[in-house]
């Protein structure tokens, strides 16, 4: 049960649930789900509080939980989950409610078709702040193997939204640059 | 997330895409990183997924959540 959570604390926990909540929407790519995960995420630190040592990083022990909490509800249907994926996204890339240009919509639509655990390194590294070694630790695996997810994210990225064709870049660019086959 | 998070996520996608200092002609300026996407594209696609994640952490946090913690406070109470 719940020891006291001094109020430093509960505020610390306050500034931190925009981050999580658009941790949960990158994760599970559905608002309503995503809400239940913060609030569930929020629960659990909450119940937990004597499991996290003052002074460490809350950002990253929540994001733990978070991202915890989504992959094993995520384990548990997977059948489910995975057969709605495709679906999902063909539907996103269509929703009317994206506000912003037409680039942002087709991208959102590109990045919720990556496999989880790309989008969740590009995530973590590229938008919520943390190092490749805290996003390695909340991940549960090594430094490396975050670097190559999100090389891995950007390069599908890259490649669904035909981004990389070399007459594209700026003089110079060496034929290094990808091309889909 | 705070400015401070924001700024670190921000020169990390972007430090890629500055470290050809030596310009173009310099030989030892990469263009590309060693799995061959160049820079530009990089910060490209960074800005993208930072301006998505930005967009939901910047959303007023929703009433129930707030209640949540504050029942939860009370709750302590006992």
């Amino acid at each position: 049960m719940p020891r006291d959570v001094s109020p430093g604390l509960r505020d610390a926990l306050v500034a931190q649930i925009g981050s999580l909540r658009a941790f949960a929407v990158s994760l599970c790519r559905d608002r309503d789900r995503a809400d239940d995960l913060v609030q569930e995420t929020l629960f659990k630190a909450w119940n937990h509080i004597d499991s996290f040592k003052e002074g460490t990083n809350l950002k990253a022990w929540l994001f733990t939980i978070l991202r915890n909490t989504y992959f094993s509800e995520r384990r548990k249907r997977k059948r489910e989950v995975e057969d709605a994926d495709g679906k999902y996204a063909a539907r996103l890339a269509g929703a009317p409610e994206q506000h912003g240009h037409m680039d942002m919509k087709d991208f959102h639509a590109a990045l919720t078709q990556l496999p989880a655990d790309q989008r969740e390194a590009l995530v973590l590294v590229g938008a919520a702040g943390f190092s490749y070694e805290e996003a390695a630790e909340i991940s549960d695996c090594a430094v490396g193997t975050i670097k190559s997810r999100v090389n891995r994210a950007r390069s599908r990225l890259a490649d669904m939204l035909h981004l990389n064709e070399p007459e594209d870049s700026a003089a110079g660019t060496p034929q290094k640059v990808t091309r889909t086959a | 997330m705070d400015r401070n998070d924001k700024k670190k996520a921000l020169g990390r996608m972007t430090a890629d895409a500055n470290k050809e200092a030596g310009g173009p002609n310099d030989p030892c300026a990469a263009e590309t990183t060693d799995d061959g996407m160049s820079r530009a594209l990089q910060a490209h696609i960074g800005r993208h997924v930072r301006a998505m994640f930005d967009e939901v952490a910047e959303e007023p946090v929703p009433d129930h959540l707030l209640k949540l913690l504050k029942d939860l406070d009370q709750s302590g109470d006992k």
